[in-house]
């Protein structure tokens, strides 16, 4: 009983923080159950491949629910990420796990540090007059009171880097928002906010595919999965309402936190040093 | 504001606006279903259906293990709504955007889903 409500409290842990940064919540999940509550490595990330999709659905629901996220950008996207995510699963025992994981290291590294020290512009107040493209949108910010609007550019860069977050997120064992939220934010200028809530849409449904195959080839307990899932929904809930209050650079220091810490595990991980 | 609707992109954003009720209804209804059926297997494990530590069972003995009460068809059951829900939601769009005459983005919903089928298929093969 102890066990699971472990579980429990690791699930909610994670689906709160994964909903706020548009991560799926796996770079919590996979060490906390693999480390600290003794699951064996294939069932934690069976765990954190369902948790996932819990975020995702939990999250997406209440972001949906004020427009926050873009499905128009999140589909487009998706095209090359599931792309991604099928070639990945075909030359994946070519690529180098350890050689992926520095180069990624290294890179989210610097994106995390570039975050924080960035200048803040604040994102542009909708008039109701601009021109926002086929892929842009707008939002209700209510931490500031007004309405958001925003363009989408660099799209290709977007379409690129979605394609390489599905190549790598199954190899790497994470989720593809670590790519996509810092490259919607600082190469497609889409606001922190909305580039949260559509990665959170997004991750869904690159995670929903592999989570099957864990679960067809009997690689689920459902002793350790439905506790976490059960913890993920509620963390989730509670997560997605916190992100739509807190201000949008309050975000930005908790993404760039997160992928600091996501970028130190897979820099250890290709020195050799596992934390998983 | 009726400029603004004269360009191509204007159309497409005033169609396709709407749109994310119908996936959040869809989302809603499959996590609902899922929680439920996970609970009703945590439930019957208290209850003491299922003494032993036993695993998801397979799609093939679910309709057994359902109709047993056994909470592992419960919890089977369960995440396997919790899966496909993201995939239903990837219908929902594009149907929704066809509906709307959004037809860019319910070719590239269609798209996502045809990959996704693949992807699992071969998944499930290899």
């Amino acid at each position: 009983m102890t066990q699971a409500i472990l579980l429990v409290v690791v699930g909610f842990v994670a689906g709160a923080f994964g909903s706020m940064v548009g991560l799926g919540g796996g770079v919590f999940m996979v060490p906390a159950l693999s480390l600290f509550l003794g699951v064996p490595i294939h069932e934690s990330i069976a765990a954190s491949l369902l948790a996932v999709v819990a975020t995702s659905t939990t999250a997406t629901i209440a972001y949906l629910r004020d427009d926050l996220a873009n499905l128009r950008l999140g589909m487009t996207l998706e095209t090359t990420t599931v792309t991604g995510a099928l070639f990945g699963g075909l030359v994946g025992a070519l690529l180098s796990r350890g050689v992926l994981s520095a180069v990624f290291g290294g890179v989210m590294m610097v994106v995390s540090i570039y975050l924080l020290v960035r200048p803040h512009t604040g994102e542009a107040e909708f008039a109701g007059q601009e021109e926002l493209g086929t892929l842009g949108g707008t939002y209700r910010d209510r931490s500031l009171g007004t309405t958001i609007g925003y363009k989408v550019r660099w799209l290709p860069l977007g379409l690129g880097s979605s394609l390489v977050a599905g190549l790598v997120s199954g190899l790497l064992g994470v989720g593809g928002g670590f790519l996509t939220v810092p490259v919607m934010v600082l190469g497609m200028r889409v606001p922190v906010r909305a580039a949260v809530a559509t990665s959170s849409f997004m991750i869904g449904i690159t995670a929903s595919a592999g989570a099957l195959v864990y679960l067809a080839r009997g690689l689920v307990d459902p002793f350790v999965t439905v506790p976490v899932v059960l913890g993920v929904v509620c963390g989730a809930y509670v997560g997605s309402r916190l992100a739509e209050r807190v201000k949008s650079s309050v975000l930005t220091v908790m993404l760039a936190v997160v992928l600091f810490a996501l970028a130190l595990q897979m820099l250890l991980a290709a020195a050799g040093i596992s934390v998983r | 504001m009726s400029d603004s609707l004269s360009t191509f992109a204007e159309k497409v954003r005033a169609r396709s606006k709407g749109i994310n009720l119908t996936a959040a209804h869809v989302l809603t209804a499959g996590l609902l279903l899922a929680v439920a059926l996970l609970v009703t297997g945590i439930a019957l494990q208290l209850a003491g259906f299922a003494p032993e530590h036993s695993r998801v069972v397979s799609v093939m003995d679910m309709p057994r293990a359902l109709a047993a009460v056994e909470p592992s068809g419960f919890y089977s059951l369960g995440l396997i709504v919790l899966l496909a829900t993201p995939i239903a939601r990837v219908v929902a769009l594009a149907v929704g955007f066809g509906r709307r005459r959004a037809w860019l983005f319910c070719a590239l919903s269609a798209l996502v889903f045809a990959v996704l089928t693949l992807t699992a298929c071969l998944g499930l093969l290899t």
